[in-house]
């Protein structure tokens, strides 16, 4: 594969070209014999290679001119809220960020009147934009399930001119047939945690009392997302250092039936037993070369699927401005926490360091040092690490929770993390490569 | 082309699209606890609507 950074022109390559460029790239001054020599290619087919090259050089697909946009926070407004409507949760998965749903303090549940408060928030703060997101969070959020239908029949009457969109982060153990119509109706997309079959999922999400949860979830999940055959959902599941298989993983997830599928690299603390390692990375390449072939043979034999992180859309893609700021958290995308605490993200929740305010309190926010430090690390540029990574275009400059949390600030990258998204954007491309029929450059 | 397969070109159009930049696109939450969204993952909303989105 050779990826253009800039343009964001991607070519898959013959294996001469390959060699060639790994050749000459090393030393640009090399020419004649001695490219030959190293190479192991004859003059011919060197000199058709060169011409390939220079066809899309002149084309301005390769070798483009790096571009360096200047960093402007004003252009980022809130637009996406999440309400952890539950400091609580029936499971206590053994990699839980929250601690098993309290966030380490006391469970409680968001009433309505906070819920409602912070769509007023949200929509105060979004001005003219017109498309806002509310991601109902937890915990279980369906621990509240009243207040949810209440906020968005609020945010719905309240404010009509706004397009709302709902989606729901939940464990499943409490889905019911009734609120099937209801998540329908609301248009909410939902994201459902489940880490493969019993092995997979049992090794991990468990109840409180230490039991496995895949035989109390899968039918009800099943239930759901055979009303959306369609997609708005993902059964999500998450890999750890002890179901480090997630290519079998996601196959049986396929094989249960879901057709929308993702799986996500947990993050802990290093000393954590279930952390990934950066020892690991071999392995987790072979499982993306291994998810690759599946994903494909599916493909190919007409029982295909959506794997999340394979969804690139090289057609419609963001613009520029949307790619050098990140994830918008603590500017763009804010969470408040049942109490009304404001903070820049649901994995900031109850870190009071980053508390920026509170939904019940006018003025809401009140941190502006937060405000600006989190629209300063949202930007791309700002971090050293991430101004020459040439993932920088797909990633955006990574989690600024999972930075703090591991390193301590917000600028400083999760090097792990950095490797594992590499590799995920490469799995990537490499798909988008098997799919793609020959273009012309033109 | 014999030896290079062209699979996409001009992905990230920088003079047309920084200008309209409207930001009504999906914000990318990258937490491993949702979908850890990129905007690798995004599209751009003025020029194609999503079905649906998840974050």
């Amino acid at each position: 594969m050779l990826l253009d950074v800039p343009s964001g022109s991607i070519f898959s390559l013959d294996e001469r070209v390959y060699h060639y460029l790994q050749v000459v790239l090393a030393d640009p001054s090399m020419e004649g014999e001695s490219v030959q020599r190293l190479t192991g290619l004859d003059a011919q087919t060197i000199t058709e290679i060169e011409g390939e090259l220079e066809q899309l050089v002149v084309a301005g697909c390769l070798f483009t001119q790096a571009t360096q946009p200047t960093e402007d926070g004003s252009v980022l407004t809130l637009k996406s809220l999440c309400l952890n409507v539950a400091h609580e949760c029936n499971f206590s998965c053994t990699y839980c960020f929250a601690h098993g749903g309290d966030y380490y303090g006391d469970t409680m549940l968001m009433t309505r009147e906070v819920a409602r408060a912070g769509i007023d928030f949200l929509v105060y703060e979004s001005g003219v934009h017109h498309n806002v997101e509310v991601d109902f969070f937890g915990g279980e959020p369906l621990m509240n399930w009243d207040v949810i239908v209440d906020t968005m029949a609020y945010a719905w009457s309240a404010y009509p001119l706004k397009k709302w969109r709902f989606t729901l982060t939940t464990n499943g153990s409490l889905l019911r047939d009734d609120m099937f119509p209801v998540l329908e109706a609301n248009d909410v997309s939902v994201v459902l945690s489940l880490d493969g079959d019993r092995r997979a999922n049992d090794a991990n999400r468990v109840f409180k009392d230490g039991r496995g949860t895949f035989d109390a979830i899968i039918e009800r999940i099943r239930r759901f997302t055979r009303t959306r055959d369609e997609g708005g959902y993902f059964v999500r599941g998450t890999y750890a250092r002890n179901t480090l298989a997630f290519a079998q993983s996601v196959r049986e997830l396929h094989t249960l039936g879901f057709k929308y599928i993702s799986m996500e690299p947990v993050v802990l603390s290093a000393d954590s037993a279930l952390a990934l390692q950066t020892s690991d990375l071999p392995a987790i390449r072979a499982q993306y070369e291994e998810l690759i072939a599946y994903f494909l043979s599916e493909l190919g034999s007409g029982a295909g699927f959506d794997f999340f992180h394979f969804k690139l859309d090289l057609e419609a893609g963001p613009c520029l401005s949307k790619r050098i700021y990140g994830c918008g958290a603590g500017v763009e995308y804010m969470a408040v926490a049942p109490n009304g605490d404001v903070f820049p993200c649901h994995q900031f929740d109850g870190v009071q360091e980053y508390r920026m305010g509170n939904v019940l309190v006018s003025p809401v926010l009140n941190c502006p040092e937060v405000l600006a430090e989190c629209a300063h690390a949202n930007f791309l540029f700002a971090k050293e690490e991430c101004g020459s990574c040439w993932a920088r275009f797909y990633c955006s400059g990574g989690c600024l929770a999972n930075n703090y949390a591991t390193t301590g600030t917000l600028l400083k990258p999760y090097a792990l993390g950095c490797l594992i998204q590499k590799e995920r954007i490469e799995a990537a491309l490499v798909v988008k490569a098997a799919e793609s029929p020959e273009k012309n450059h033109d | 082309m014999k030896f290079i397969k062209v699979v996409a070109t001009k992905t990230i159009d920088v003079d047309d699209k920084l200008a309209k930049a409207c930001r009504e696109c999906q914000t990318p939450c990258k937490s491993a606890c949702k979908t850890s969204s990129t905007v690798g993952n995004q599209v751009c909303e003025t020029r194609k609507k999503p079905k649906r989105f998840i974050w």
